[in-house]
């Protein structure tokens, strides 16, 4: 190979035949030459236009119009305070729904982290033929590309007090009368978005575990570490990245989260998004821009502490 | 291996079972839907089975005769219209995306100023709330008097949700890609982009199809951006925006119908991009072994 790089860097053969060629690939490599800078711009341009009109125009505009003033007959562009001051005066319902959401998102994480990594685990160290291990990795990230909307509305016949749940536990005779937690509650939701959850989990932490030598695990063991030792200070440690990338695709979807909350969750109980979706239903627009700065901030802020931990251009 | 390590492939049971476990709570709820979606005409959306019918899928393949057939209060949108609309979004959208992704990501190959800037904008796309952006461009259109539709506004926040997605996966891509590749196509007299052509895009199969399978999926699926963006009435909603709509008003059976059906195209889409995978990669596999040849 070296050889053959010394040979371009002599430089006849390619020259020598690009020159004889006058098709339009040759024209336009011949019009780009020598102009790498040029080259990454064209490449860039088209779709960091598609972004910047977009995203910067949707995060301009509800940073704008959380100043204006709800109408009857839209926003009106008289700027004012108060959409904020509303929403942020002490004992304001905002505080209870943001306090929600966040718990939410908290308990989504440690239930999908504590769920999701025995099966990384099981497919790392456990399945031994390499059939298995891809057949069944596979299963788990099929569910990841059907749709989310479906997932949940399937989640609907499992609770209530008809419920497939309460049936099974009753059936077992775990219970006599149908469980009051398992009709359209919080308890439910939670439950309903685990289980949604969970493949944004298990692929993450499975290939960061699969990136881990086998020298680490044996030094590990040279030096005298027990299985448990090894475990908590070797293979949690090293499989960092995943968990971390995992954790963004959790947080940032679970902070965006309103349909669940709506068709599990019984409705009553909602998170930002949700409060978002309510004020747009009573065209309290402005209010609702207002609620949407907060909950972009919120996001925003829960990333940047993510990020710390992986460089995501890095997979 | 130490006799330790072996303790640590754990033999036990109770992993498979575990995995057992996780995998039914996964596929379980489907076929709860699927054998929902079979209610006979007096049942509700829960069990018990009231008889067993195909009406809820009637009634979902003649959403024409919906007003005679319906009882009040029932949600009466043309599921199926929605579901072509979506259908042709998808792979507009994966098709937009994938090339104008990979445009960026070769782009991303040699590090140049204000890179992580340009990143991270495209990175947003992925980290604002949805219902944010939503609400932001509907307020925006609505003050320029333009009438969101699923095929402008729509299509836009769609390209947008999947494009950093995209661009991930080719990030992956080339950061496993080995660059002697395309230098010996150079060596033995390709021009750039004939080399790009026979050499690069080859082998940068498998991702591109990946690309393609994110973009498509992602966009069916999308609702929380499109949700005030592809138009008021039901006849230019995309399928997810018509489902939310719907469970606002009385669940029927017919939305399990739908769900199992929108299901197995998923299974179908997966099993396609599974069959050109390994298609590819065994394509992939005689290309690495002719540049070995060639060294």
């Amino acid at each position: 190979m070296a050889q053959l790089t010394e040979l371009r860097q002599v430089g006849t053969a390619p020259e020598q035949v690009e020159q004889r060629r006058s098709t339009l690939s040759g024209q336009i490599v011949r019009a780009l030459r020598g102009k790498p800078r040029l080259i990454t711009g064209l490449l860039l341009l088209p779709g960091t236009l598609w972004m910047l009109l977009f995203v910067g125009t949707a995060l301009v505009s509800i940073v704008v119009f959380s100043f204006w003033t709800s109408g009857f007959t839209g926003l009106r562009p008289e700027y004012t305070l108060a959409n904020y001051e509303t929403l942020l005066k002490p004992g304001s319902s905002f505080w209870s729904i943001a306090f929600w959401t966040l718990q939410v998102v908290v308990m989504l994480l440690i239930g999908v982290i504590v769920l999701a990594y025995p099966v990384s685990y099981a497919l790392w160290r456990v399945i031994k033929s390499p059939y298995w291990k891809s057949a069944l990795l596979l299963l788990f990230i099929v569910p990841f590309w059907t749709s989310y909307l479906t997932r949940t509305i399937t989640w609907l016949p499992m609770f209530g007090r008809e419920g497939v749940v309460n049936q099974v536990l009753m059936a077992a005779h775990l219970t006599e009368e149908p469980v009051e937690f398992l009709l359209y509650s919080k308890f439910a939701m939670m439950v309903a978005l685990w289980f949604l959850f969970i493949v944004f989990m298990i692929g993450p932490i499975y290939f960061s575990m699969q990136r881990i030598d086998e020298d680490v695990m044996s030094a590990a063991a040279v030096y005298g570490a027990g299985p448990w030792k090894t475990f908590f200070q070797v293979v949690v440690p090293l499989t960092l990245p995943g968990l971390m990338a995992g954790s963004l695709f959790v947080v940032v979807l679970g902070l965006a989260e309103f349909f669940t909350e709506r068709a599990i969750g019984g409705a009553q109980s909602p998170m930002l998004a949700g409060l978002i979706q309510r004020q747009i239903d009573v065209f309290q627009f402005a209010g609702a821009a207002a609620v949407a700065v907060s909950l972009i901030v919120i996001t925003l802020v829960a990333v940047s502490i993510l990020l710390r931990f992986f460089d995501i251009r890095r997979i | 291996m130490p006799d330790w390590l072996k303790k640590f492939d754990v033999s036990s049971g109770a992993f498979r079972i575990y995995i057992g476990f996780i995998l039914l709570m996964l596929y379980f709820p489907f076929l709860i839907m699927a054998v929902l979606s079979f209610q006979g005409p007096r049942g509700g959306h829960t069990f018990p089975l009231n008889g067993v019918s195909s009406w809820w899928w009637w009634k979902l393949f003649h959403p024409g005769q919906l007003t005679e057939f319906s009882d009040v209060g029932e949600f009466l949108g043309n599921y199926l219209g929605a579901l072509g609309r979506s259908l042709l979004l998808a792979i507009v959208v994966a098709i937009i995306s994938t090339i104008l992704a990979l445009m960026a990501a070769h782009a991303f190959r040699k590090p140049f100023r204000g890179s992580s800037a340009v990143f991270y904008l495209w990175l947003l796309g992925i980290i604002v709330p949805g219902i944010t952006v939503s609400l932001g461009l509907f307020l925006v259109l609505n003050r320029l008097g333009i009438v969101p539709n699923w095929t402008t506004s729509g299509l836009g926040v769609h390209v947008m949700w999947t494009l950093p997605f995209c661009l991930i996966i080719f990030l992956m891509g080339f950061n496993r890609f080995d660059l002697d590749l395309e230098d010996a196509a150079l060596v033995f007299g390709a021009n750039p982009l004939q080399a790009y052509w026979h050499v690069t895009l080859p082998v940068m199969q498998p991702f591109v199809l990946s690309s393609l399978l994110f973009g498509f999926t992602l966009s069916l699926d999308e609702f929380q951006r499109s949700l005030l963006l592809t138009g008021t009435t039901l006849d230019t909603q995309t399928l997810p925006v018509m489902i939310m709509a719907s469970v606002t008003t009385r669940i029927t059976p017919t939305l399990y119908a739908l769900g199992t059906l929108t299901t197995l195209l998923s299974f179908a889409v997966i099993a396609l991009y599974i069959y050109f995978l390994v298609r590819a990669e065994r394509k992939t596999g005689a290309t690495e072994i002719l540049a070995v040849e060639t060294e």
